[in-house]
C-alpha cells in the first residue's frame, strides 16, 4: 500500500448484527457513498473516528449470512473478499461483527471468514444487551478458540470503540492480507461442521446462556398478534401517510412561499429581460421545484429508518407478505407505495427498503399510478368546474364521489398493472421468503440522521440537477421563438412549446382535447399542478391570486363541454406528467430504458382512459 | 416417532428437526440460519387471516417463512401444546 492510499477495513457480518450502527460509532461525519457497479448497493466508506496517530478507511459491507450469496447484497460482499472484484477495492483487514445475544447464529459465518486468510478481528456486538439478559461470555476463551483478537462492543453505548480500532489497526501489520486464498464454495458436510464446532466452541464460551429474546418474545406477542398486529400495523401505515401528507405540506408550502416572494423579489429589482425570465422563470422556479420535495422525503425517511432499526420491518413484511404476494409484490412494498398517495418521488426513493430487486422494481413501476397530492388542485379546479355540488342518494356528495372514484381507479388500476406484470412474468415468482425477524432495538439516532443526510443529499445532488435543467429547458421551449410585434394571442403560442403542442394536438383531438389544452399539457409536464398555471397562460386569465381559480374556471366552463372536462380527469389518473418522479425513477433504477417504458406505458394508458371516457360521455350525455 | 413436514404444523406446535430437503436453492441458507437436524423448533406465530407465512424458532433466532418454504424442512413431533420458548 503507498502512503496515499489509506489501509482498508471492512466492517462484515450478519444484516441484524448492528453492524452499521458500529460503523456510525467508529466514523465521522464525512462518508463516501457511492453504488458498486451495476447494481443499487450502495458502498459506504468513511475514514476512522477514532485517533489512533495514523488514518484509516472504514468500509461498510453489505449485510449478509454467509459468502455463499443469495440477495445482491450478498453478492456484493462475496465479490469484494473473494477477489471477484478489482483488487484495490479488496479490504486489508477485517472486521467481523458478532452479535453477543445470538452466538450460534453469527458464529459459523466468522469461521467462514477466518478462512479466507484476511487479518481479522472480531468485535463481540451488543454486549450490552447480552449483559442485561443475565448472559455471561468467556471473551477469552473465544478469542483462543478464534485465534484472533475480540473486542466486546456496544455501539449504542460507544463502548469498546477505541480498542476496536486499536486492534484492527494491529492486525493490519500483523498478517499478510488475504487476497491469494482461492475461495470455494461450502459444501453442506463443510456447513453442518462449522455448526459442530461452534457448538463446540459455545460449551466452552457461555458461561450463562441468560434469556436475551425474551422481550423480543413478549413484544412479538403484540405486534404478531392475529388481531392487533394487523390493527397496530394499519395505524402505522396511516400515521406515516399522515405525516408525508398533512406535516410534509407545512414545510414544503413554506418553501413554496419562500420561493415565489424571492422571485417577485427578484422580479422587480431586475429590469425586464430575458435573463430576468430566465433566472425567474426557469432558476428560482425549478430550484424550488426541487426543494419543495425535500420534506416529504426526510419525513419519509425517518419513519422508514425508524421502523427498519427498530426491527419493525420485517414485521411489517411478515403481516402483509400474503395480501402483496398475492400481485407480486414484497410486504415491504406496502409503505412506498402507500407513500406515493402523497407524493411519488420520495415513494420511489423509498422502495430502497425492498431486499428483492424484481419487486422494487415492480414498486417503483406502479407508484405513479398513486393519486400523488400534486393531482389535487387539477382535479379541484376540474371538478368545482364541471361537477354540480349537489347529493345523491340524499346524502353522498356528487363531487366528493367523483374524487373518491379518481383516487379508486388509481389504486385499482396499479393493482391490475401489477397482475399484468406478474402474469408477464416480468416481476419473476413472487420469490422467496425467508426472513430473520432481528431483535427488538431502540433505534440509535445518529444512524436515522446519517441515513437522513445521505438520502437528502442524493435527492438534491443525483435527481435535483436533473429535474433543475428539465425545468431550466421547459422555460426556453416555452419562451422561444418570442412572439412577433403587435401579436394578441398569448405568448405561449409562438413559442416552440406552443409548436409542440399545436403539433400533437390532432392525437389529443380523438379524446376531446383542443390545441388549448394540448398547449398547457407541454409545460404541464414539469408537474401536474403546473397545467393549472399554464391554463391560464394560454387563456390569458390574470389571476392575481395562486388560490383563487374561480376565474379560470368560469373561463373552461364556457370553453369545454362536460366530456371533455371528464377526459382530463380520466388522462391524469394516469398521465406522466411529473418530471421529478422520472428523474427520480431513472436515478434509483439506473435504467434509462426502464423509465422510458414506464413514460409510455403511462402516457398510452392516459390516452385511452381519456379515449373511453370521452366517447362514452359524449354518447351518453 | 411421525415424520411430517414443517408445512403442516400450527402454532405452538413444538417439533424436532429431522431434515432438510437438498438440492433446493434455500436449502443451505436454511443450515446457515440454524435449521439443523436435532434443532428443536417451536412454531411461534401464524400470519393473520390466512396462518401463512409463520414464524419459527431455532434456538433463538425467529425465523419467518412461507408455507410453501417450510415444506423443505422435516420435522417429528415433540409436543403440540407447550411452552411457547424454547431456548
Amino acid at each position: 500500500m503507498s502512503s496515499e492510499i489509506l489501509p482498508l477495513v471492512a466492517l462484515v457480518g450478519h444484516p441484524n448484527c448492528g453492524k452499521t450502527a458500529l460503523f456510525n460509532a467508529l466514523t465521522g461525519l464525512r462518508q463516501k457513498v457511492a453504488n458498486y457497479p451495476g447494481v443499487t448497493v450502495e458502498r459506504v466508506e468513511s475514514d476512522l473516528r477514532v485517533d489512533l496517530g495514523h488514518r484509516l478507511r472504514v468500509l461498510d459491507l453489505p449485510g449478509a449470512y454467509s459468502l455463499n450469496p443469495q440477495s445482491e447484497d450478498e453478492r456484493v460482499t462475496h465479490e469484494v473478499l473473494t477477489g471477484g472484484s478489482a483488487a484495490e477495492n479488496r479490504p486489508d483487514a477485517l472486521i467481523v461483527v458478532l452479535d453477543a445475544t445470538n452466538l450460534r447464529l453469527h458464529l459459523p459465518f466468522a469461521l467462514e471468514l477466518l478462512q479466507l486468510g484476511y487479518p481479522v478481528c472480531v468485535a463481540l456486538n451488543m454486549m450490552d444487551l447480552a449483559a442485561s439478559s443475565g448472559m455471561q461470555i468467556n471473551v477469552r476463551a473465544l478469542q483462543d478458540a478464534l485465534g484472533c483478537v475480540v473486542v466486546p462492543t456496544s455501539a449504542t453505548r460507544q463502548d469498546g470503540l477505541q480498542s476496536l480500532a486499536q486492534s484492527a489497526a494491529e492486525s493490519l501489520g500483523a498478517q499478510k492480507s488475504g487476497s491469494t486464498v482461492q475461495w470455494k464454495p461450502s459444501s453442506r458436510a463443510e456447513i453442518i461442521a462449522r455448526r459442530a464446532k461452534v457448538d463446540e466452541i459455545l460449551r466452552r464460551v457461555i458461561e450463562n446462556p441468560g434469556n436475551p429474546s425474551a422481550l423480543t418474545a413478549k413484544i412479538d406477542r403484540l405486534t404478531l398478534h392475529p388481531f392487533f398486529g394487523p390493527l397496530l400495523l394499519l395505524v402505522v401505515i396511516v400515521a406515516i401517510f399522515q405525516a408525508v401528507f398533512a406535516l410534509g405540506s407545512i414545510p414544503a408550502d413554506a418553501i413554496d412561499f419562500a420561493m415565489s416572494a424571492f422571485a417577485d423579489f427578484a422580479r422587480a429589482q431586475l429590469p425586464v429581460s430575458l435573463f430576468t425570465s430566465l433566472l425567474v422563470d426557469g432558476i428560482i422556479a425549478g430550484v424550488g421545484a426541487v426543494l419543495v420535495f425535500l420534506p416529504q422525503i426526510v419525513i419519509l425517511f425517518a419513519a422508514l429508518l425508524f421502523l427498519e432499526d427498530l426491527g419493525y420491518m420485517a414485521r411489517a413484511a411478515f403481516l402483509l407478505d400474503r395480501l402483496m404476494g398475492r400481485v407480486g409484490l414484497s410486504g415491504r412494498s406496502v409503505l412506498p407505495l402507500v407513500s406515493g398517495f402523497a407524493c411519488a418521488v420520495p415513494a420511489i426513493m423509498g422502495s430502497r427498503s425492498i431486499q428483492s430487486k424484481p419487486q422494487r422494481l415492480a414498486t417503483i413501476l406502479l407508484t405513479p399510478l398513486m393519486t400523488c397530492s400534486a393531482r389535487l388542485p387539477v382535479y379541484t379546479l376540474l371538478i368545482a368546474a364541471f361537477i354540480p355540488d349537489q347529493k345523491i342518494f340524499a346524502f353522498v356528495n356528487l363531487q366528493g364521489l367523483v374524487l373518491t372514484a379518481l383516487y379508486l381507479a388509481g389504486a385499482l388500476s396499479a393493482l391490475s398493472f401489477a397482475s399484468i406484470l406478474k402474469s408477464l412474468n416480468l416481476i419473476g415468482s413472487s420469490g422467496y421468503f425467508l426472513l430473520e425477524l432481528p431483535t427488538y432495538r431502540v433505534p440509535s439516532l445518529r444512524t436515522i440522521l446519517r441515513g437522513l443526510y445521505e438520502r437528502a443529499r442524493q435527492f438534491l445532488v443525483r435527481a435535483g440537477t436533473l429535474i433543475l435543467s428539465i425545468m431550466v429547458l421547459l422555460w426556453a421551449i416555452s419562451t422561444f421563438p418570442r412572439p412577433p410585434e403587435g401579436a394578441t394571442d398569448s405568448p405561449i403560442r409562438y413559442s416552440v412549446a406552443g409548436k409542440l403542442g399545436q403539433f400533437i394536438a390532432p392525437v389529443l383531438e380523438p379524446v376531446g382535447f383542443d390545441w388549448k389544452i394540448s398547449v398547457a399539457m407541454i409545460p404541464g409536464f414539469a408537474a401536474r399542478e403546473v397545467l393549472v398555471s399554464a391554463l391560464g397562460t394560454v387563456y390569458a386569465v390574470e389571476s392575481s391570486d395562486s388560490e383563487d381559480n374561480s376565474a379560470l374556471a368560469d373561463r373552461l366552463k364556457a370553453d369545454w363541454t362536460l366530456p371533455t372536462a371528464l377526459a382530463l380527469l380520466a388522462w391524469y389518473i394516469f398521465a406522466p406528467q411529473c418530471l421529478a418522479t422520472f428523474a427520480v425513477m431513472q436515478r434509483e433504477t439506473r435504467s434509462w430504458r426502464l423509465t422510458l417504458l414506464s413514460f409510455t406505458v403511462l402516457l398510452v394508458a392516459g390516452w385511452l382512459a381519456a379515449f373511453f371516457t370521452f366517447r362514452i360521455a359524449s354518447a351518453l350525455l | 416417532m411421525t415424520v411430517k413436514s414443517l408445512k403442516l404444523a400450527r402454532k405452538g406446535d413444538i417439533c424436532r428437526v429431522v431434515d432438510v430437503v437438498t438440492g433446493h436453492p434455500l436449502s443451505d441458507r436454511l443450515l446457515e440460519l440454524g435449521v439443523h437436524s436435532g434443532e428443536l423448533l417451536a412454531v411461534v406465530h401464524e400470519a393473520p387471516f390466512s396462518g401463512d407465512p409463520i414464524v419459527v424458532d431455532v434456538c433463538g433466532t425467529r425465523l419467518a417463512l412461507r408455507r410453501s418454504e417450510a415444506e423443505l424442512i422435516f420435522v417429528s413431533e415433540e409436543t403440540s401444546s407447550g411452552k411457547e420458548d424454547n431456548s
